[in-house]
């Protein structure tokens, strides 16, 4: 802390998540991430949880500043505590509310010059009417809706695999396929990315469902990795055979 | 004159007249590569506005105003949305318009429309578009110290029936105009707007009269700003006030 200057926290990020992806479906809605935290360039932790449910029908997914997605965890906890005590049991907060308290929390926090290091995706369905919502909001304040959503390399490498294979009509099944099929192309292209990932689905039904980790397949076998690579001679390989 | 230096300019002139020295004993002791620079910069750091980009236009008529903006958002080369609406309602008469970045213009909107209500409870009536102007100059002025990173247009009609557009920078500096481009394309548009209408310079300010052929140009321009430039695109809205009220139309353009 310099003196004499206001408190801030995080002027760079440290502990890091990479992308987080969500998307809308026929039953509501889908968030996922990796489990992987960076520290640079190591992986600090391979088995972290990036995505919380903030009420019974709002769940939240970040990428960036690990620290700073507890705190928000911590700002959205107290929110609907209070939430909770003020309608004795009954939720007034809707996804929509708790998407545009975190737009306001980030602004207020970027005015300050101490933002809250975290690109996240807010996903929910009203229990009562069934209204589906999927937004985003960056370290600005920025808000963003839409079908489908990409924060940091994700909105790079995905977007086009998203908006070719994107539906409205699409099965649970289907969803997941494209969040796998986006995932692996995460896990090979982003060195921060890891191959074990997260889904929480958001439905009508069943509300928020924060589903187990586990690790999705990637194609190794390739004869390129059994070649020696540090042999004096090797040979030319044409790519496009 | 120096044998290695042949062209007789110091290229080192820079780094002797920014290094630091603090006695004459660091000139002599340090190599001046370990020299500090004293020019500040940031080092990481958190930069707190980014450009979200986007186009709007406004053309004030005899009796109405029409603000044609694109719908585009951008992030760097990505796009953020392809829906957003840059045009916020104030009044019944009178209409925002904002290019920028967008944290900034929707708090700046918000606070507008805080205030309006404020002025109706206060003062039992709708403030006036002259009286908006000056407020929405002295809202960007009371902020010059860390300004709203927006751009903005006031369009309303005015108190003798007229259209009116008011143009203002991030800081408060405000006009009243008859016509006017704010954002990412302002310079692709401003031109256009010059050769089509007859106001900025001119003394007898002559507004155009038929609604439905300044809609058509303002969504030409639009769509010929969106040819050249990458981040205005996806969808022109078209505002148009009158006495009538607030119409909002949209209209798909090029996507690329």
């Amino acid at each position: 802390m310099i003196s004499g200057q206001p408190r801030t926290h995080t002027q760079v990020p440290v502990n890091i998540g990479t992308s987080v992806m969500g998307l809308r479906y026929k039953d509501g809605i889908m968030l996922a991430a990796d489990t992987a935290v960076a520290y640079g360039s190591m992986k600090k932790t391979k088995h972290a949880q990036r995505m919380a449910a903030i009420s019974s029908d709002t769940a939240i997914a970040c990428s960036g500043e690990m620290s700073d997605f507890q705190e928000l965890l911590k700002i959205f906890r107290e929110k609907h505590d209070g939430d909770v005590i003020e309608n004795d049991g009954a939720l007034f907060l809707k996804p929509t509310d708790y998407f545009n308290y975190l737009s306001r929390v980030q602004y207020q926090r970027r005015m300050k010059g101490d933002p809250l290091w975290n690109g996240s995706i807010i996903g929910g369905v009203r229990q009562d009417s069934g209204d589906v919502f999927l937004g985003m909001v960056d370290l600005y304040g920025t808000k963003v809706e839409g079908n489908f959503l990409l924060t940091g390399l994700a909105a790079h490498y995905c977007q086009v695999l998203m908006q070719n294979s994107w539906r409205a009509d699409l099965t649970e099944a289907e969803a997941r396929a494209i969040i796998e099929d986006c995932m692996k192309v995460m896990f090979y292209r982003d060195k921060k990315a890891s191959d074990e990932i997260q889904i929480t689905t958001i439905t009508k039904d069943q509300g928020v469902k924060i589903h187990d980790p586990y690790r999705i397949q990637g194609e190794w076998n390739f004869q390129f990795f059994h070649d020696k690579t540090n042999e004096f001679w090797r040979p030319i390989r044409i790519y496009n055979n | 004159m120096d044998l290695e230096n042949y062209t007789n300019v110091n290229i080192f002139k820079k780094v002797y007249e920014k290094r630091e020295v603090s006695s004459i004993h660091n000139v002599v002791e340090q190599p001046h590569h370990l020299l500090k620079d004293n020019t500040q910069h940031a080092k990481g750091g958190f930069n707190p506005y980014v450009n979200n980009q986007g186009t709007t236009v406004a053309i004030a008529g005899k009796d109405f105003v029409l603000v044609a903006a694109d719908t585009r958002i951008s992030q760097g080369f990505n796009i953020l949305s392809r829906d957003y609406s840059r045009t916020t309602k104030l009044t019944d008469q009178c209409v925002i318009t904002s290019g920028g970045m967008v944290a900034d213009i929707e708090t700046l909107h918000k606070l507008l429309i805080a205030k309006v209500k404020t002025y109706q409870r206060q003062f039992k009536k709708t403030p006036t578009v002259e009286s908006l102007a000056q407020l929405l100059g002295n809202t960007l002025y009371g902020r010059r110290f860390m300004p709203y990173y927006a751009f903005n247009l006031l369009c309303g009609i005015d108190q003798n029936g007229q259209g009116s557009v008011y143009g203002y920078d991030a800081i408060g500096s405000w006009d009243k105009l008859t016509y006017g481009v704010q954002g990412s394309g302002s310079e692709l548009g401003a031109p256009i707007l010059d050769n089509q209408f007859v106001g900025h310079n001119y003394l007898v300010k002559t507004l155009p009269d038929d609604v439905s052929v300044v809609e058509d140009t303002g969504k030409d321009i639009i769509n010929s700003i969106a040819e050249r430039d990458i981040y205005t695109g996806d969808q022109v809205e078209i505002v148009i006030v009158d006495k009538n009220g607030i119409r909002v139309k949209r209209e798909p353009i090029r996507r690329d």
